[in-house]
């Protein structure tokens, strides 16, 4: 969920969200703010002239002298209202109620020392009337409004974080288990399917659409993988029959020689395509998983020290070199028999696809609680973008080279690979190829001591090698160890219960 | 040899039975599970080969009967059936060999050979005697002509095969199977690198060469 800037998706949203919320809130504020003063406002307004109105008709009909009168009954009887009376002689002589420098006329504030509002008439005999209204409550009332809105802001901050962080994470929750389910299919998984929460909200009908996709994508690969299957099999029948009518008429008196070795020449190409068939049949038996249940405890070191033994004799014929640094009891569970073709399959792929001269090393050993085995080869190797190509059947990498092998065994080692829940991984060894299998090993508590004891060697070596300065590039085929704990990362991501 | 074949596909069984035949074998076909248990259990053969879809009844179930009425003659599959389970349960339930079709008849014959001059059980020979090569199999040592050879273990366990074998033709699938356990067919040359190796210990300086090359087959000790 994290991305390249470091603030993580929900923590973004949220804090986006509350930016739209508060900011809303503060124009709202702003708004109810503006509005409640220009109404308080116009009310005092209203009433400063309703009085100034009443005063100054008084004044033009009886004269200055009422005027005072009235003003003083005003301030006598009516003091709630608040308002105060001004009145200056021509000669800028205040008359009663100081109130410095006051214009003319119209609307004025002034700072004395609290706000007031000030409205004044100029009267005809140079004197200056004003009426004067302290703004305190407007005031009030506005700091009451902008407080108000304050503790709102930072209570739908508040709120709106929390909120939504909680709902951007189950939302994002909801979007990771889709992610997730369409990684592991991505990865090759297609029975894996969506899970539904039940709600039968959005996620659960959009889960649902891509689940009813997925089925019909599998049925489909089902299908083709059938057909292919079917054909191998159905044909395995007749080219039976075909051979053994060949053979028979191979071994009769009546054939003479030369047709015998053409007889023999189709019975051997026979035997190519049969032996393809086989291998795809073997391939289909091993994806259904059908052979599970059968594994047991093997010991992967007598496999890998056997094959070994096996190939090493006609790897030095044709001019290669086999080396064997493998790790004492990798015990797992398996098929021997399977494992042995695979590594069988390897060993052979890099003894056939590189040049005289090549060295392929099988480096075996425990990483944690996982059994890594490495065949490389320092051949010409594999193109980086084509790795990923050679474990699909009938790959080859060299499109014009007639190959009896029939692009079949790096399939049938992804395929032994998988049904071990084994990780296969191809890198480039520059130079050559590089296939490393990562096995789930198996220990039990007695065998646990006897390890750790190797281990133990294994490192006592390494400290030994650094301190004499030794160069690991200088000895072929052996993988960094800082590449091991790489593979070892990962498999933790990707094995790990 | 007196040889049983049930094998309900008709080409197929008299493909075998002539072959058989014109090898000098003596041989019986039955075509359905029952009349094969009938002809097993009273026939006295050498060797029965046995298909493991047979009509009513199938070999699984017609090797153990035979196996309860204490008929410990070899028994070999020679089926479609040929999963990776398949090989498993057929020997685990007491088959001697597990051959799938199609198959090559050179391929069937050795193993059908090999099969039928099994030593009794129960008295396993010390040693083995091929002319003046002699293979101790409790000291695992090796002389020709009381000149001591000495060989890697997988040549050791070749010559023991070949030796156990004499006289007979071993195909590369046969050792493949019994020197390195391999079931499938490696696309490089493993068995003839290892016996031409054992050769030149076994046979070269000697007057005459043991081992022979049959052309398309395998390969047999002379004695």
């Amino acid at each position: 969920m994290r991305n390249a800037h470091g603030l993580s998706t929900p923590i973004k949203m949220t804090l986006l969200y509350a930016i739209f919320f508060c900011l809303s809130v503060i124009v709202l504020g702003g708004i109810v703010f503006v509005g409640i003063r220009n109404s308080l406002e116009s009310q005092l307004k209203a009433h400063m002239e309703r009085n100034s109105g009443e005063l100054l008709g008084e004044y033009r009909q009886e004269g200055l002298a009422e005027l005072r009168h009235a003003i003083h009954e005003r301030l006598v009887e009516n003091l709630p209202s608040r308002l105060w009376y001004s009145l200056r002689g021509p000669n800028g002589k205040v008359e009663f109620d100081p109130l410095p420098g006051f214009p003319e006329s119209g609307w004025h504030t002034l700072e004395a020392p609290e706000e007031l509002l000030v409205f004044s008439t100029q009267l005809e005999d140079g004197y200056t009337f004003a009426i004067t209204s302290p703004l305190n409550e407007i005031r009030e009332a506005e700091r009451a409004v902008s407080n108000t809105f304050t503790a709102a802001v930072l209570l739908i901050l508040f709120f709106g974080m929390a909120g939504g962080y909680v709902f951007t994470r189950q939302f994002l929750a909801k979007l990771d288990r889709l992610r997730k389910a369409a990684d592991t299919i991505g990865n090759g998984d297609l029975r894996h399917r969506i899970p539904l929460n039940g709600s039968g909200d959005d996620f659960d009908q959009l889960a649902n659409i891509i689940n009813t996709m997925l089925g019909r994508i599998e049925s489909l690969l089902l299908e083709v993988q059938q057909v292919s299957t079917n054909i191998a099999h159905d044909l395995r029948t007749p080219l039976g029959r075909i051979r053994q009518k060949l053979e028979t008429l191979a071994r009769s008196p009546q054939t003479e020689a030369p047709t015998r070795e053409v007889i023999e020449s189709v019975i051997s190409l026979l035997d190519d395509t049969l032996a393809t068939f086989s291998a795809l049949l073997r391939i289909a038996e091993l994806k259904s998983g059908a052979r599970r249940s059968g594994f047991v405890d093997v010991n992967l070191t007598l496999i890998l020290e056997n094959l070994v033994t096996a190939y090493s004799a006609s790897a030095e014929e044709s001019g290669r070199k086999l080396i064997l640094q493998v790790d004492r009891r990798l015990m797992m569970l398996g098929d021997r028999a399977l494992l042995t073709q695979l590594f069988a399959n390897l060993i052979e792929n890099s003894l056939l696809h590189t040049p005289v001269g090549t060295e392929i090393t099988l480096l075996a050993c425990r990483v944690g609680r996982y059994l890594e085995v490495t065949v490389q080869d320092n051949g010409p190797g594999v193109p980086a973008k084509e790795l990923s190509q050679i474990l699909k059947p009938f790959y080859k990498l060299n499109r014009s080279r007639t190959d009896s092998t029939g692009g079949l065994g790096l399939s049938l080692v992804a395929a032994i690979a998988k049904i071990h829940d084994a990780k296969l991984l191809l890198s480039d060894a520059q130079p050559g190829l590089r296939v490393v299998t990562v096995f789930r090993g198996r220990e039990r508590s007695r065998e646990k001591s006897k390890d750790r004891s190797t281990r133990f060697r294994r490192q006592a070596i390494f400290s030994f090698e650094s301190f004499t300065g030794y160069d690991q590039e200088a000895r072929p085929g052996r993988p960094e160890r800082k590449a091991r704990g790489d593979i070892a990362g990962k498999m933790n991501s990707h094995i790990d219960p | 040899m007196k040889i049983l074949i049930a094998e309900d596909d008709v080409e197929t069984g008299e493909f075998i039975v002539q072959g058989l035949q014109e090898q000098g074998h003596v041989v019986d076909l039955a075509q359905d599970g029952v009349s094969a248990l009938d002809l097993a259990r009273h026939g006295m053969y050498e060797v029965i080969v046995l298909d493991r879809m047979l009509p009513q009844l199938d070999g699984l179930s017609l090797l153990k009967s035979l196996r309860q009425s204490n008929v410990q003659t070899p028994v070999m599959f020679l089926t479609a059936m040929g999963g990776i389970a398949d090989r498993v349960d057929g020997l685990e339930s007491g088959g001697d060999d597990y051959l799938v079709k199609p198959f090559a008849f050179s391929e069937f014959h050795a193993r059908i050979c090999s099969l039928g001059r099994r030593p009794p059980l129960g008295e396993p020979a010390m040693k083995l005697k091929v002319a003046d090569l002699e293979l101790d199999q409790i000291s695992r040592s090796v002389r020709r002509a009381g000149k001591v050879i000495d060989l890697q273990p997988t040549e050791y366990r070749l010559l023991e095969h070949l030796m156990k074998n004499v006289d007979r033709i071993v195909t590369r699938s046969m050792l493949l199977e019994s020197v390195w356990q391999f079931n499938f067919d490696p696309k490089t040359n493993i068995v003839e690198t290892h016996v031409s190796r054992l050769r030149a210990k076994v046979d070269r300086g000697f007057e005459k060469e043991l081992i022979l090359t049959v052309r398309g087959s395998g390969y047999k000790m002379l004695s």
